[in-house]
Formats: structure tokens, sequence, C-alpha cells
């Protein structure tokens, strides 16, 4: 997961992202950036997130806790 | 005008759905087909008695090609398509619509009936000879065709957006050369139909916004 918020930061065209930034800030957080994030989540990590799910992440941190949880399942 | 093109959008993600209507002969074909084919598009071809010939899809994404199964379904027409992006839409994963919080439902085509591999290629359709051009950058499976003055961009060019590269597929470079393909090779007159937004004249087009 160490790269996980370089990736992110990549993604939402950002210098750099924090576990504890609102998800809600990024202005590129929209239905294209949550398009590419999920798809390189599935990629990268062979982890499945539904829509339910996507909505309920709040931070960032929320996010990587949600696919560490799939990872070890 | 011996033609003319109309611009449905599909209500869910505003793709465009091109409808070229050669005037003459009524017949006709559609560029991409929204997530869903729009309802208007099928109420206008059931009482205008005008004749489908042919779907052709700009790229892969879901938003361009979730109506394809209905419009081949109604209107029993060949999908014309880049191979690569014949191959990716039966994928809902290579589509991306798995990933389009679209409650799960993922989009599942099957392959193109015509297929296109080379950079340049020209389409017979009626008396007109369409110009097909390969456009990688957005997507894998990009394609450009101009019919005429009227060139259909797909997302790899959307007036005024910078052209997104960061879905799987993308390339910056890619996108980088294919927008200077359509910069360098067309008349500002040339008429911009894109994947989402309103149609522009080229040379309205502001480019540096566009470069990824």
């Amino acid at each position: 997961m160490e790269k996980f918020y370089d990736k992110l930061a990549e993604i939402l065209e950002v210098d750099s992202v924090e576990p504890q930034d609102d998800v809600s800030s990024f202005e590129n957080w929209d239905s294209l950036g949550t398009l590419a994030i999920l798809a390189m989540i599935d990629s990268t990590y062979n982890v499945r997130i539904s829509s339910q799910e996507m909505k309920n992440v709040k931070k960032v941190k929320d996010l990587e806790n949600l696919v560490s949880s799939k990872m070890l399942n | 005008m011996p033609f003319q093109v109309i611009q449905f959008v599909d209500e869910e993600y505003k793709s465009n759905v091109f409808l070229v209507v050669d005037l003459p002969s009524k017949h006709s074909i559609i560029i991409d087909s929204g997530v869903r084919a729009p309802l208007e598009l099928f109420v206008y071809l059931s009482t205008s008695h005008v004749c489908l010939d042919y779907l052709f899809l700009t790229h892969e994404h879901f938003d361009h090609i979730g109506g394809v199964s209905s419009i081949k379904t109604r209107f029993n027409v060949d999908l014309v398509a880049s191979k690569e992006c014949s191959k990716r839409l039966g994928d809902p994963r290579n589509n991306l619509s798995i990933y389009a919080l679209l409650d799960g439902r993922g989009i599942s085509c099957q392959k193109a009936d015509i297929e296109f591999s080379e950079e340049q290629h020209t389409f017979q359709w009626l008396n007109r000879e369409l110009r097909i051009m390969i456009m990688p950058g957005h997507s894998v499976g990009g394609a450009m065709y101009l019919i005429d003055q009227f060139l259909f961009t797909g997302d790899i060019l959307i007036p005024g957006r910078k052209t997104i590269t960061k879905l799987p597929g993308g390339d910056k470079e890619l996108a980088r050369n294919s927008l200077e393909t359509v910069r360098n090779n067309f008349d500002g007159t040339t008429i911009i139909c894109p994947g989402h937004g309103r149609q522009v004249l080229l040379k309205d087009v502001d480019f540096a916004k566009c470069y990824p």
C-alpha cells in the first residue's frame, strides 16, 4: 500500500494526498475521478469497491482502510 | 446542406449521440450510443422514415457504448469500430462500466461487425467517403470520423476541456499527438462534434485548454 497515496495524488492531479484529507476537498473527486480510482484499485490490488462503499468514504484514510480490509479477506 | 447532423444527449453521463442523416436518400448513421440510447433517437427514427445503416463508435468507454445492444436489436445494423475498441466492448472492466457506479450493472457488448486497424482508413457510405482516423490517448481504441466538414472526435477532443488521460488505457503523449493531428490537418471551418458538449468550429477551439 506504500504507493497508494502517490497513485491517488496522480489521479487527483495534486502534489500530495494525506490520510486526513476530506475526499470532497479535491476538485477531481468527481464521477470521472472516482472511476479512475476504482479502476486503479482493482488493477493494482485486485480489490472491487461497490458504489455504496464508495459513497461512505469521507476521508482518504477511509478508502485506504477499505482497500486494506478487502485485501485481507 | 445535403445532410443533417442531429445531436442527442445521454441523460446520465451527458455523452453525445449523433445521428447523421443523408437528406436526399433518407439514409443515416449513428456515432456513439450513450450509456443508454436516448428515447428521442428511437422516436425520431421510428417516425421520420429514415433508414439506419451503421452504428460507429469513437471509443470503448461505457458512456458511449451502452446503447449498442438496443440499437442493434431494434435496427439490425452493423457496428463499426477500431479493432482495439472492438475487443474491449465485451469486458466491463475494459469498457469501465464495472467502475461507473451504475449499481453494479456492467455493460457487455458484442464485438464490432466491421473493424479497422489502419491509422487512416476510408469507408464508403452511400456515395460518400468517410475518413476514419485512429486516435489513441484518451483510450486505446479511440477513433475519429470525418464526414464532409463534420469531425466526430469522441473524448479525445472536447473543446474547452483538458483531454482525460487518467483512465486505464489513457496516455498523455498519445493524446497530445492526436490533438496535434487534428490541429494541423483540418480546416478551421471543420465542425467539431465531440463526445460531450457542444459542436464548435475548429478555428474556435483553444487547444491550450485541451492538451493534457
